[in-house]
């Protein structure tokens, strides 16, 4: 009975040692160092366009350009401007351009509109008739500075009195896109 | 005198005695000095000096959020470089160490908008030291590069705002065991 016990309390004391010997494996460990590279966190620009103001929403440009009368040309315009949050370092480089100018449709080419791009400070009303035209000017737009835009809708003096009384849903669009740069 | 005096006295004595003659007690001595010299431990460090991201313009970029520079912010078409000079110590003639890069970039872009090339790290020969087992020859400056390519072909507004993160990458340098002696490798005792 007394062996007994003496050899249940020497198995008892071997697993623990076993045990504890099991546990430290750590200390077999040799020397080991680390280094940090602090490379830092790359971040996408937010592309962030407004236009008069606002962010850029996709869709036809929401532009009220009124009551054209025939031969009597109605001025609207809008700003563009590149609020990116890059720095001066990026090769970030935006144009914008307008889809759908010249004859409206279902107007028989009597109704046009056309756009010319200007400094801000440039009143519309003042161009002269051949900065307007039916090809989309490509403003380069450069970071905080708005762009202006200006739209000329007219009607023909001869417009066919069936055309007049419409109300027209814009179908102009605006494009602001990422250009490689000039190197 | 009682006894116990008588014992007292005697024991005195007899400690004088040897006491007084002791060094007639010298025998012949020598001293040798064991010239057995000092064990010296050696060493294993990796220090990194600050990395650099440049941009596709070559163009130094900052990428850190802690300080008070504006982050760079990177745009399609851009391909952004970064390099980081470490320095390598092993000494030891029995030193072997293994280089490895921990953790990799995680990134919330899309994934067929960028290609993300991991740290690397090379010699000044170009040899990739990325889990090699580097001895004290290998000791020396060494460099970490990797490369983040947004792609020209991003459309619409894909991964605006999206980040990959670099910061968690750390280098380890970690001492390998010694191979077990075998009885070929345990030199021959000289006759």
């Amino acid at each position: 009975m007394k062996s007994l016990r003496a050899l249940k309390a020497a198995g008892l004391i071997l697993s623990a040692v076993v045990l504890g010997l099991m546990t430290v494996q750590g200390s077999y460990a040799l020397w080991n160092t680390t280094a940090p590279s602090n490379a830092g966190t790359i971040q996408a620009a937010d592309f962030n366009i407004l236009v008069n103001g606002s962010p850029m929403t996709p869709g036809p440009l929401a532009v009220n350009i009124g009551d054209v009368a025939k031969g009597q040309p109605r001025y609207q315009f809008i700003t563009v401007e590149n609020a990116v949050n890059v720095t001066d370092s990026s090769p970030l480089r935006l144009q914008a351009s307008l889809v759908g100018l010249g004859p409206v449709k279902d107007f028989a080419g009597y109704l046009t509109v056309t756009a010319a791009a200007v400094p801000i400070s440039t009143a519309c009303e003042l161009l002269a008739a051949n900065q307007y035209t039916s090809v989309s000017p490509a403003p380069v737009l450069t970071k905080g500075a708005p762009q202006k835009i200006c739209l000329k809708a007219e009607l023909n003096p001869n417009t066919p009195t069936a055309y007049l009384g419409r109300n027209i849903a814009s179908t102009i669009t605006l494009t602001v896109a990422q250009t490689a740069p000039a190197k | 005198m009682n006894k116990m005096a008588k014992g007292a006295l005697a024991i005195g004595i007899g400690s004088a005695m040897l006491l007084g003659g002791g060094g007639t007690l010298a025998v012949w001595n020598q001293t040798q000095a064991a010239n057995a010299g000092q064990i010296q431990a050696g060493d294993l460090e990796l220090t990194t000096q600050p990395g650099v991201w440049t941009n596709a313009y070559g163009t130094v970029v900052d990428l850190d959020p802690t300080n008070t520079v504006a982050d760079y912010k990177v745009v399609p078409g851009d391909v952004l470089t970064y390099s980081q000079k470490m320095n390598v110590r092993l000494t030891g003639d029995l030193m072997q160490a293994k280089l490895s890069i921990q953790n990799v970039p995680t990134s919330t872009f899309v994934a067929q908008n960028v290609t993300i090339d991991n740290v690397v790290v090379k010699d000044a020969a170009g040899a990739n030291l990325q889990n090699a087992i580097l001895k004290p020859v290998n000791s020396g400056e060494v460099t970490a590069s990797a490369k983040f390519t947004f792609k020209q072909d991003t459309d619409l507004r894909s991964s605006v705002a999206a980040l990959a993160d670099f910061k968690n990458i750390s280098y380890k340098l970690d001492q390998q065991a010694l191979p077990p002696v075998t009885p070929a490798a345990t030199p021959a005792p000289t006759k």
